[in-house]
């Protein structure tokens, strides 16, 4: 963890030759590692309530297992251990520590599995148990996400429903402080043993390919009831300092270490006419 | 809620002769999806599969007459044939059955697992501008037809294509300052087809295909394994559905805090154990959908559950998972 924190400031202080240095260290698989993170819960048995689900941390632990599997150091803290101070930023909530070894903002890729909603403007997660504030929501507005806020994360998963609600997208440009891509539903999602493989998909498909576009690819879900149907409706967005350069965002891969954006434009892909449970139709 | 808006293939048991206005037997009705309550034993009853034990032994026998195949790929050759890929001139090119293992193949990194018939690809492809949407439809037709084209090459059987799902991919593009939202414009075209062997569905086998445009492809992951019941699936091991409907309504109560939910059931084949790929049993896939819950950030929207539910004797009621994950740590 020492290393790490020791790699940043080096970085921020002379990044042209730290980067060349990085190249050096990443062939030798040591220090450099990067951190693939996920945090999921199945029975909120703790101050805040929810419906138990018993797949949720199979499917989350399948992608970080997978990122496991292409070199990438595991970071979990689950079930109880989903706190609101994990994924809140210092600089909003002062009790936040999402920056430190403790926090989502410590991976350079990160997955949150838990309830959500939508009904406050944006996202609302659901945590364990009440923040320090006295509630149980984990949101946009009390993260700052990236490496110009502190952290790390370049590409932010979030399994969880409504998490990009698309008449609700935008709110995401308020915790984008580096942040590369954002993923998550418009609408209801649903978990259960078929999703598992998915999540495993996302890990290997972004390895080669665009992170935003796996996802879009990768968690279209259709489920055929005979009489009726249901669709789940996944949604990224990428951000840059221009139109052209959001919409190339969707391209980058875990590996591919582009710039960190700025985020004056986000570009947000989706499936047409994805009709999710508990949303309206997307355009 | 949603009712079929394509389906195609042959589902004997829910499309045969006059009986086509008719719902099918093996699922719950399309009114299922729009009824909530917390009362889980009504909800449960009321979305069963009106399928008996007699009509299931014979959709089984059915499934099992069907002897529905996997894709027609035995070598890298087939493989490079069917998605217009340059095949590595290796010592092993050409054998009938090799391990899974990503190949690639300059234009796209493929990996085929044979034992479960499973393809994925993904293409590197040269970004081209996302188009005007009214002018992309044009090229919908051919494109979709692209893809039924593509999965026929590689050995998907028509017959048994129950659903098409297909969608364009979008994009739009905001400014920070929430002042410009430009227009919605197209990235690609998507298309899903669900598998079904002598109607009843076959869960987890599908095929997907994503592309830029109708030459184009740009991702495939097609699960199209070979169908067979396994041993145990007789006639007298098998259970009406309605028989688990206590078992079903204990596992809501469970899990749902005396939320209301709705609920939505189908019989599908479920394959037994990913080690032995292509056995399946029959079992009821049920689909839990929390109502949102007012609270005081808003609307909390609980995600749905699906979990399944075999329909053998031999089987425990409810299909568990055995792994789980550990609370904490933090790499390094």
């Amino acid at each position: 963890m020492r290393v790490r924190h020791l790699w940043k400031c080096t970085f921020r202080k002379h990044s042209a030759i730290a980067a060349i240095a990085g190249i050096g260290l990443l062939a030798t698989g040591s220090a450099l590692a990067q951190y693939a993170g996920s945090s999921s819960i199945t029975n909120w048995n703790g101050q805040c309530g929810g419906n138990t689900r018993d797949w949720w941390d199979d499917m989350c632990m399948e992608w970080r297992h997978t990122m496991g599997n292409h070199g990438w150091v595991q970071w979990w803290h689950n079930y109880e251990q989903v706190q609101g101070n994990r994924y809140a930023d210092n600089s909003v909530k002062s009790w936040g520590i999402d920056d430190t070894s403790s926090g989502m903002d410590w991976n350079d890729a990160g997955l949150m599995c838990l309830h959500g909603g939508w009904g406050a403007g944006h996202w609302d997660g659901t945590i364990h148990d009440r923040d320090p504030d006295g509630s149980c929501s984990a949101s946009p507005d009390k993260m700052s996400l990236g490496w110009n806020s502190g952290g790390w994360l370049r590409f932010m998963h979030l399994s969880s429903c409504n998490s990009i609600r698309y008449e609700q997208r935008t709110e995401w440009f308020g915790p984008a402080h580096g942040v590369h891509v954002v993923t998550g539903f418009h609408g209801l999602m649903y978990i259960g043993s078929q999703y598992v493989d998915e999540y495993g998909d996302l890990a290997n498909d972004g390895m080669g390919s665009g992170v935003g576009k796996a996802w879009v690819d990768d968690m279209h879900h259709v489920d055929h009831w005979y009489n009726s149907y249901a669709t789940v409706c996944p949604v990224s967005v990428a951000f840059g300092a221009t139109a052209d350069a959001a919409r190339n965002g969707q391209n980058e891969s875990y590996n591919a270490h582009w710039s960190h954006p700025t985020a004056n434009w986000m570009n947000t892909r989706w499936n047409s006419g994805c009709d999710p449970d508990d949303g309206p139709q997307l355009p | 809620m949603k009712t079929t808006l394509i389906s195609i293939g042959l589902c004997a048991l829910c499309l045969s002769g006059a009986a086509l206005a008719q719902e099918s037997p093996l699922g719950s009705s399309s009114k299922a999806a729009s009824r909530y309550s917390n009362d889980y034993a009504a909800l449960v009853k009321s979305a069963m599969p009106a399928i008996d034990a007699k009509g299931l032994g014979r959709a089984m026998s059915g499934v099992r007459d069907a002897k529905a195949g996997a894709l027609v790929l035995r070598s890298k050759e087939d493989i490079g044939k069917a998605l217009d890929l340059r095949v590595r001139d290796e010592k092993d090119a050409g054998r009938e059955k090799e391990p899974a293992r990503e190949v690639d193949a300059g234009d796209a990194i493929y990996r085929y697992d044979p034992d479960s018939a499973h393809l994925r690809a993904v293409w590197r492809t040269a970004d081209k501008p996302a188009r005007e949407r009214d002018a992309f439809k044009s090229e919908l037709p051919e494109i979709q037809r692209a893809h039924e084209a593509l999965v026929a090459h590689l050995g998907v059987d028509r017959k048994e294509v129950y659903f098409v799902d297909f969608r364009e991919v979008l994009s739009q593009n905001d400014d920070s300052a929430k002042t410009q939202h430009g227009p919605i414009l197209a990235e690609g075209a998507s298309s899903t087809f669900l598998r079904a062997v002598n109607g009843v569905l076959v869960e987890g086998s599908y095929a997907r295909i994503t592309s830029i445009d109708a030459k184009t492809p740009s991702s495939l992951d097609v699960r199209w394994p070979a169908v067979k019941l396994a041993e145990e699936v007789h006639d007298d091991k098998l259970r009406a559905p309605k028989e688990m409907s206590e078992a079903i309504a204990k596992h809501i109560a469970a899990h749902s805090n005396k939320t209301a939910v709705s609920v939505r059931i189908a019989v599908v084949l479920r394959q037994v154990d990913a080690k032995h790929p292509g056995v399946y049993v029959p079992s009821l896939k049920i689909g839990v959908k929390p109502q949102s819950i007012k609270t005081e950030y808003g609307y909390r929207t609980d995600a749905g559950e699906v979990f399944f539910s075999d329909l053998l004797t031999t089987s425990a009621p409810i299909v568990l998972p055995e792994a789980k994950d550990s609370a904490g740590s933090s790499g390094g």
